[in-house]
């Protein structure tokens, strides 16, 4: 049985079924990471001394994993862009690109941020401060990385769509591609909370 | 207009217009620093604020010539 929507439009909602799906999920998303945004501001405001983040963390780190985020970003909209305009050596090579730059960004964290906090005795049970970062970047972490799966997938094995059913796959990259801008956004937000205020 | 304001075009002109904001207010963050903290790194935001905005102009001139 085939799948009704998946490249073209439905007519109620204007869009295929697919886009319509990662939008409801980046909704939950926002709820799940809004939530805990929350919970850090009623923690901060409510507490009589809050450690500063950049006296910390290090700042300088957290600056080179946001541009490394935002180059992925950017390879990630060209990796598309290429399958737009059928040039599927250029997807291979961008999407290639922005899978580094995610793995590039979970080496940073884990083995240049976490590894050193560990090292000076900063666990998430240390303070208030450590326990809602290691919350917040540990769960966009988590979230990274199933980006890199996913785009892992459609850069190797998935990639055969593009031969059988090309539109069906352009569909799916620009999906893949909402996913990771949303992953991005979340940490632009994330740095300035945590790592400068 | 759903269409087009749910595509990956569009969220990734939101993307670029607040990373620009954010390199801007980093680049303030640091030179707000009363002991000079990391200068060169200011300079580089406000240098990356500048790139953004004028990739951000030519993606979005560059999305109007992509097949819709």
């Amino acid at each position: 049985m085939e799948i009704p929507y998946t490249v073209s439009p439905r007519p109620d909602t204007g869009i295929h079924n697919g886009k319509l799906g990662i939008w409801l999920f980046l909704a939950s998303e926002v709820m799940l990471f809004g939530a805990l945004f929350s919970t850090y501001i009623l923690l901060r405001t409510s507490a009589i001394d809050w450690p500063l983040g950049s006296d910390n963390l290090n700042v300088p780190l957290g600056t080179f994993n946001t541009l490394i985020l935002i180059i992925s970003s950017v390879t990630m909209v060209m990796a598309w862009a290429s399958l737009m305009m059928k040039d599927f050596k250029k997807y291979k090579l961008y999407m290639g690109l922005t899978i580094f730059l995610g793995i590039l960004f979970l080496v940073v964290k884990i083995a240049f941020e976490y590894a050193p906090k560990f090292a000076h005795h900063h666990y998430p049970s240390t303070n208030t401060f450590f326990g809602i970062y290691f919350v917040l970047t540990g769960l966009h972490a988590l979230h990274v990385l199933g980006g890199i799966l996913v785009n892992g997938y459609f850069w190797g094995p998935g990639s055969k769509m593009w031969k059988k059913a090309p539109q069906q796959f352009i569909n799916r990259i620009e999906i893949a591609g909402l996913y990771w801008h949303f992953v991005d956004l979340v940490w632009i937000f994330l740095f300035p909370t945590l790592y400068l205020l | 207009m759903i269409r087009s304001s749910v595509s990956l075009k569009a969220f990734h002109i939101f993307f670029i217009i607040i990373s620009t904001t954010v390199a801007f207010g980093f680049g303030v963050w640091v030179f707000m620093q009363e002991n000079g903290y990391h200068f060169g790194f200011g300079i580089l935001s406000l240098l990356a604020g500048v790139s953004l905005i004028i990739y951000g102009i030519k993606v979005f001139k560059k999305f109007k010539e992509l097949p819709s």
